[in-house]
C-alpha cells in the first residue's frame, strides 16, 4: 500500500467512526443460497427503525449444480421473507447467473420491492449517451441468439467454432448462455417490481452522477445505511477503448438476419485463379497458409469479450452500517479495480470492509492481490462458487486466491463447501440450501 | 526528358489510392494520385505458369485469402497493362480486389521510398527479399506485421448488422483499403530492417517507439497528398489546427481496425510521459510531441502568407478563401510535413543497435538534422524539441534540453587516430558499394536470377545475427569481414570505449548513406552496427540480450559519433523486475507455471492491445 493510500484509509476511517460500542450484540444476516454457479444474497440489516431487507443478484447458471433453479429460488426467497418485502433489490450486472431468478415476474408480484439498484449502464437512453455502449448492446444482442435456454450452441455458433475442441466449444456455450439477454427479468427489473402499496418501486441508477466518485448515498429504505458506489465507472472512456471488439464479424455471421451467414470469399469466381490452374510452386507454402488461417477471429474470442464486458459493468457497492461495512464487488473485473485501486478513497473504502462477498465467484480476475492483503486480518468473508472443470471455469475459484485468505485467516464461506465453515460465524442449512452469517455491526 | 524514340521509360508510376478509408469518410473525394518510382511490374513467371503475384523489386503482392480452407487466391493485377496505366492505375473502389492489390503496392512503395529518400539509400529488405503484402490475408480486424513469414497480412471482416456505425449494415470491411493502416505495418517491417534487435523489449519504451514511429510515419505521409490537404484547408479556412482532415486522422486511424482510438485525444492532451504506463498510451505522448512541433511550425510558417492574404492584419474574413491562399498553405503544410517525415526517419542512423528510448530517439533526431541542417531556419527542430519537453521527453544523459546537450557527444579525435586509415579503407568500400546498389537499383530489370535470390525460401529462417542488408552482396562482405576483423584488434580499453565487454561481436549492419544538407554540400557517412549478446538468467529462465554500438564514420575517416546502448548485464535488477511484473496478471496473480517471454515484441498482440 502506497503512503498515499493509507493516508486516505485513515481519514476515511475518522470520517466514520465507528459506532459498535453502541449496539454491542447487534448484526446483520447475511444469506447466501446454494445456487452453484452463480450469486444470491439476502441481507437482514437491524436498522433503528426495524429490519431492513436487501437481496443482492438472485440467479443460477444452467450448467450449474446448486440446489435451486430460478423458481424454486424465488419460492425459498419468497418463504424466508414470511410475508415481508423487501427495502432494496440489487441487480449487480446483467449475467444470467445473477439476475435469471428476476424473470419469474409472477412470483415476483407478491413480493414488494421500495428499491431497485442497477448499474447505470442500464439507465434508459444510455446508449444513446454513450455509443459505445450501443455497439455491446448490438453485440450482445447477438451472442443471445447463438445459444438456446438450455444452454446448447446454435448451428451458427458450432459452425463458427470450427474445429475448436469440445471442452471449449463447451466453455463458449457456458460464457454465451451467462451473457444471454434475460428479457423477462430485465424487464422486471426495470419496469415490473412494485411496492407494498403497488406503485412502481424506486429505481436507482448507479452512480447516479458522473462528477463523484465514490458516489455516497443514503436512502429511505435503508434508514442509518450509508451506500458507497465504486462501480461501475461512469466515464464513458472506461468502455469506450473497448468498443467493437475482436470478433466481431464472426458474432454477426453467425446471427445473421435469416439464419447463419456462410462465409464465402469477399469476391467471385470470375477474380479468382482457376483451382485445377494453380502451379506447384506457390508464394506461401501450405504450412504458412495455415499459420495465416490461425489469425482468423474467432467466437470463443468474441464471447471472452462479452463476458469481460457485463462484468465491467458489475456494481461494486460498500454497505456502511453501524461498525460494520460490506463489500459486494459483484463481479467486478480488473478494469473496474484498477479504477478503484486509482483512487484513495475508494481504496481506503474497499479495504476497510468488515465483510468481504467475493467477487466472480474466486476467480483471478476479480479480486486483486494488492487489496485482499490490506483487507483486517480475519475479515469474514462468503464465497458463491463452484469448482467445475473447462478451461474457463478451471481455475474457479482460484486457489492463490483460497491460499491468500487462509494465509490471512479470514474465515470463509464457500457455498459448494458448507461442511468445512466457521461455527462461530456461518449456520450451514443442514441440507446445504444455504450458508447464514452473522456480521457484527 | 525524351532524347531519342526508343528512350519511352517513365521515371514515375502514377497510381490512384483511397487517402482516406472509403469506409470512415463517406462523402467528398478522398481519392488523390500517388506517384511511385517507376519499375517493371510484369506478371511473367520463369516457368510460364499462372502468375499468383505481383513482383516488384521490394515487394511483392499476393493476394491470397487463407481464411478459407482451402486457400483462395485472387488473379494479379497487371499493372503494366496499357488501358490501366493510361488512367493511373484502377479506379479506387471496394468491390474489385484488384484495385485492393494495386492500393497497397502504391502505398507500401510509397513508404519504402520515404526511408530512401530521408536515409540516402535504398532500403531492401533482409537478403534483398521482398516483403510479401496480402490484402485479403485473414477474416478478423486486425492487420500486422509477421516478421518469420515475412509479411504484411491483412485482415477483413463483417461490420455490425443492428449497430453499423458509420457503415453499411453487415459490409465488409478491408483493413487493406486504410492508408494509414497500410503505411504503419510497412513501417513496422522497416523498422525490424534497420534495427532488428528493437525485437526485444528490454525497457517500456521499446515497444511504445514501434507503435509511435509507425504512427507518426502513417499520419505524416498521409499529410504529403497536395490534393487531400488542400481540400480540407479550404473546408477548414486555413486552420490546421481545425482542419477536419485532422480530427479525421485522428478518428479514423484505427477505426477501421474497430478500436475508434482517438488519436484527437492525444494531440489535446498534455500528457507527460511520467503520467503514463501502459505501452499505447505511451507511445501516443511521443506522436502528440512530434505533432505539436509540427503544428508550431506550420503556423509560422503560414503566419505571413495570412498576412499578405488580409493587408497585414492577419485576421480572414468571412467566407471562402482564395483558391492561391489555399494552394500555397497546402504547399507549407506539404513541405513542413515532409521535413518531420525526413527528420523522424534521419534519426534511426543515430540510434542505438538495441534498447531504443524516447530520449535516445529524440537525440538522434536533433543530432541528424543538426548534421544536415545547422541554421533549422523553419524552427521545426527547435518545435520538436519545446513539444518533447512539455510531455517529459528528455534524454537521460544529455544535462538539458538545449541542442547543444541533446546532440550526441562528437568523439575526441585523438582517441582513433590510430585507427583512420582503417575508417578510411572502410569508407572507400562504403563508397563502391553505394555505387554499385545505385547502379543495381537503376538497372531497368529486376533480373530473374534476382528474383531467384529473393525467393530461395518460403519460411524465412530469421536468425538475429544475419546481416539485414548485405548477405548476397560481395564488397559489402568485404567491408563487413574488414570491420570484424578489426574490432578483435581492439585493445581493451578501446572496447570499453564502445561500450563492448569482449571481442565476441557481430557486424549487423553497415549502411552506407548520402546526403545533401540544406545549403547544398554532400555529406557520405558509414554508419556501422556492432553488436554483442548476453544470456542472463531472469527469473531463472536463461534469456538472451543484446547490447551494442552504432558508429558514425565520416568521409575523412573520422569517428564522429558513437552511440553505445546499455550493458545488458548492468541492468540485470531491472530485468527481473520487468519479468517479475509480466509473471503477474492485472490484479497481481501469478499467470501460472509459463508466463509468456516479458521481453517478446509481438506485432500482432501489439495490435490486439490497441484494438480492445
Amino acid at each position: 500500500m502506497t503512503a498515499k493510500r493509507a493516508q486516505g484509509a485513515k481519514e476515511a476511517a475518522a470520517k466514520a467512526p465507528r459506532r459498535a460500542a453502541a449496539r454491542k450484540s447487534a448484526h446483520i444476516d447475511v444469506r447466501m443460497y446454494n445456487v452453484g454457479f452463480g450469486d444470491c444474497f439476502l441481507l437482514r440489516i437491524p436498522t433503528a427503525e426495524g429490519e431492513r431487507r436487501v437481496l443482492v443478484d438472485c440467479g443460477f447458471h444452467s450448467q450449474g449444480k446448486g440446489k435451486f433453479k430460478d423458481r424454486e429460488l424465488v419460492a425459498q426467497i419468497k418463504e424466508d421473507l414470511a410475508g415481508e418485502g423487501l427495502d432494496v433489490v440489487i441487480a449487480t450486472h446483467r449475467h444470467q447467473d445473477h439476475i435469471s431468478g428476476f424473470g419469474e415476474k409472477d412470483l415476483w408480484k407478491e413480493i414488494a420491492v421500495a428499491e431497485v439498484w442497477l448499474p447505470c449502464t442500464m439507465r434508459p437512453g444510455a446508449s444513446k449517451e454513450e455509443p459505445a455502449l450501443a455497439a455491446w448492446e448490438g453485440l450482445l444482442r447477438g451472442v443471445s441468439s447463438l445459444v438456446d435456454e438450455n444452454g446448447a450452441l446454435t448451428a451458427g455458433a458450432t459452425s463458427a467454432l470450427g474445429a475448436r475442441s469440445a471442452e471449449e466449444r463447451s466453455d463458449v456455450a457456458f460464457m454465451l448462455w451467462n451473457a444471454r439477454a434475460n428479457t423477462p427479468g430485465i424487464e422486471n427489473l426495470m419496469e415490473g417490481m412494485k411496492r407494498s402499496d403497488k406503485k412502481k418501486s424506486h429505481r436507482r441508477f448507479l452512480p447516479e452522477s458522473g462528477s463523484e466518485f465514490p458516489q455516497t448515498f443514503t436512502s429511505d429504505a435503508l434508514p442509518g445505511v450509508t451506500v458507497h458506489v465504486l462501480g461501475p465507472p461512469r466515464d464513458p472512456n472506461f468502455r469506450k477503448a473497448k468498443a467493437v471488439p475482436r470478433g466481431w464479424g464472426i458474432v454477426e455471421d453467425a446471427t445473421a438476419p435469416g439464419g447463419v451467414r456462410a462465409r464465402t470469399a469477399p469476391f467471385g469466381m470470375e477474380w479468382q485463379v482457376p483451382k485445377n490452374t494453380l502451379p506447384s510452386r506457390r508464394p506461401f507454402i501450405d504450412r504458412s497458409l495455415k499459420t495465416i488461417r490461425g489469425f482468423n477471429d474467432d467466437l470463443m474470442a468474441a464471447a471472452a469479450k462479452v463476458e469481460g464486458f457485463l462484468n465491467g459493468e458489475s456494481l461494486v457497492l460498500v454497505l456502511e452500517f453501524g461498525g460494520a461495512r460490506l463489500l459486494l464487488p459483484g463481479d467486478a473485473e480488473v478494469g473496474a479495480w484498477m479504477k478503484i485501486l486509482e483512487s484513495p478513497e475508494a481504496t481506503a473504502l474497499a479495504e476497510s470492509a468488515t465483510f468481504l462477498k467475493v467477487g466472480h465467484h474466486g476467480s483471478h480476475n476479480a479480486t486483486p492481490l494488492l487489496f485482499l492483503k490490506e483487507l483486517a486480518e480475519k475479515t469474514p468473508a462468503m464465497m458463491s462458487t463452484q469448482e467445475g472443470s473447462g478451461n474457463f471455469r478451471n481455475h474457479i475459484p482460484r486457489k492463490e486466491i483460497l491460499d491468500t485468505m487462509k494465509g490471512l485467516k479470514m474465515p470463509l464461506a464457500r457455498s459448494d463447501k458448507p461442511k468445512g465453515v466457521d461455527k462461530s460465524l456461518f449456520t450451514p442449512d443442514p441440507e446445504d440450501r444455504w450458508i447464514d452469517g452473522k456480521i457484527p455491526c | 526528358m525524351k532524347r531519342s524514340p526508343e528512350q519511352t521509360r517513365p521515371e514515375f508510376r502514377n497510381l490512384r489510392i483511397f487517402a482516406i478509408d472509403p469506409m470512415v469518410a463517406r462523402g467528398g473525394d478522398h481519392r488523390v494520385t500517388v506517384q511511385v518510382r517507376f519499375e517493371d511490374l510484369p506478371l511473367i513467371t520463369p516457368d510460364l505458369s499462372v502468375p499468383l503475384s505481383v513482383k516488384g523489386r521490394r515487394v511483392e503482392v499476393v493476394d491470397v485469402d487463407a481464411s478459407m480452407d482451402p486457400a483462395v487466391w485472387y488473379k494479379p493485377v497487371d499493372l503494366d497493362d496499357g488501358h490501366i496505366a493510361m488512367q493511373h492505375g484502377l479506379e479506387p473502389s471496394e468491390s474489385d480486389p484488384q484495385f485492393h492489390q494495386q492500393m497497397v503496392y502504391a502505398v507500401a512503395t510509397r513508404t519504402l521510398e520515404q526511408f530512401d529518400r530521408a536515409l540516402g539509400r535504398v532500403v531492401y529488405f533482409r537478403g534483398r527479399r521482398r516483403l510479401r503484402l496480402v490484402p485479403h490475408a485473414f477474416y478478423g480486424s486486425n492487420a500486422f506485421y509477421h516478421p518469420n513469414l515475412r509479411a504484411v497480412l491483412f485482415g477483413y471482416f463483417h461490420a455490425s448488422h443492428s449497430t453499423p456505425g458509420e457503415n453499411l449494415p453487415g459490409q465488409t470491411i478491408f483493413t487493406c483499403l486504410s492508408h494509414d493502416i497500410i503505411a504503419h505495418e510497412v513501417t513496422h517491417a522497416v523498422v525490424d530492417q534497420l534495427r532488428p534487435f528493437f525485437n526485444v523489449a528490454t525497457n517500456p519504451q521499446v515497444r511504445a517507439f514501434h507503435e509511435a514511429f509507425a504512427d507518426i510515419i502513417a499520419v505524416f505521409q498521409r499529410l504529403t497528398y497536395r490534393d487531400l490537404v488542400y481540400r480540407a484547408l479550404q473546408d477548414a479556412r486555413g486552420d490546421l489546427g481545425r482542419s477536419p482532415l485532422l480530427s479525421n486522422i485522428a478518428a479514423q486511424f484505427g477505426e477501421g481496425l474497430g478500436s475508434g482510438r482517438a488519436l484527437r485525444s492525444a494531440l489535446d492532451e498534455k500528457t507527460r510521459v511520467q503520467d503514463v504506463e501502459e505501452e499505447h498510451a505511451l507511445g501516443a505522448v511521443l506522436v502528440a510531441a512530434i505533432f505539436e512541433g509540427f503544428q508550431t511550425t506550420y503556423d509560422r510558417r503560414s503566419a505571413d502568407l495570412l498576412r499578405i492574404a488580409t493587408g497585414g492584419s492577419g485576421v480572414l474574413p468571412q467566407g471562402a478563401l482564395h483558391p492561391d491562399l489555399v494552394g500555397r498553405l497546402a504547399s507549407e503544410c506539404v513541405r513542413t510535413a515532409q521535413s518531420v517525415l525526413t527528420m523522424c526517419i534521419r534519426a534511426f542512423d543515430y540510434l542505438p543497435p538495441s534498447d531504443v528510448t524516447f530520449g535516445a530517439f529524440l537525440r538522434a533526431l536533433v543530432t541528424a538534422d543538426w548534421e544536415l541542417n545547422r541554421l533549422d531556419e523553419t524552427g521545426l527542430r527547435a518545435g520538436v524539441i519545446e513539444a518533447c519537453r512539455r510531455r517529459g521527453i528528455f534524454a537521460e544523459e544529455a544535462g538539458s534540453l538545449s541542442v547543444n546537450a541533446l546532440l550526441l557527444d562528437l568523439e575526441a579525435r585523438a582517441d582513433w587516430t590510430g585507427h583512420e586509415s582503417t575508417f578510411q579503407r572502410w569508407i572507400g568500400l562504403a563508397v563502391q558499394i553505394n555505387v554499385e546498389e545505385q547502379r543495381d537499383d537503376l538497372k531497368d530489370d529486376f533480373t530473374e536470377e534476382d528474383a531467384e535470390k529473393a525467393e530461395s525460401a518460403d519460411l524465412t529462417q530469421t536468425s538475429p545475427t544475419q546481416s539485414p542488408e548485405v548477405a548476397l552482396v560481395s564488397t559489402a562482405e568485404t567491408l563487413r569481414n574488414d570491420i570484424a576483423q578489426w574490432v578483435t584488434t581492439l585493445a581493451a580499453e578501446e572496447l570499453a570505449r564502445l561500450g563492448l565487454s569482449s571481442h565476441d561481436v557481430k557486424v549487423v549492419g553497415t549502411h552506407p548513406s548520402q546526403r545533401i544538407t540544406s545549403d547544398g554540400a554532400q555529406r557520405f557517412v558509414l554508419v556501422v552496427l556492432l553488436v554483442e549478446s548476453t544470456t542472463l538468467k531472469v527469473l531463472n529462465v536463461d534469456r538472451r540480450f543484446y547490447s551494442g554500438v552504432t558508429l558514425v564514420i565520416d568521409v575523412t575517416g573520422q569517428l564522429r559519433f558513437k552511440v553505445c546502448s546499455k550493458r545488458a548485464t548492468e541492468r540485470w535488477s531491472e530485468f527481473e523486475e520487468t519479468a517479475r511484473r509480466a509473471a503477474v496478471d492485472g490484479m497481481g496473480w501469478p499467470l501460472g507455471e509459463q508466463p509468456p517471454n516479458p521481453f517478446a515484441v509481438n506485432f500482432q498482440g501489439m495490435h490486439a492491445g490497441r484494438t480492445t
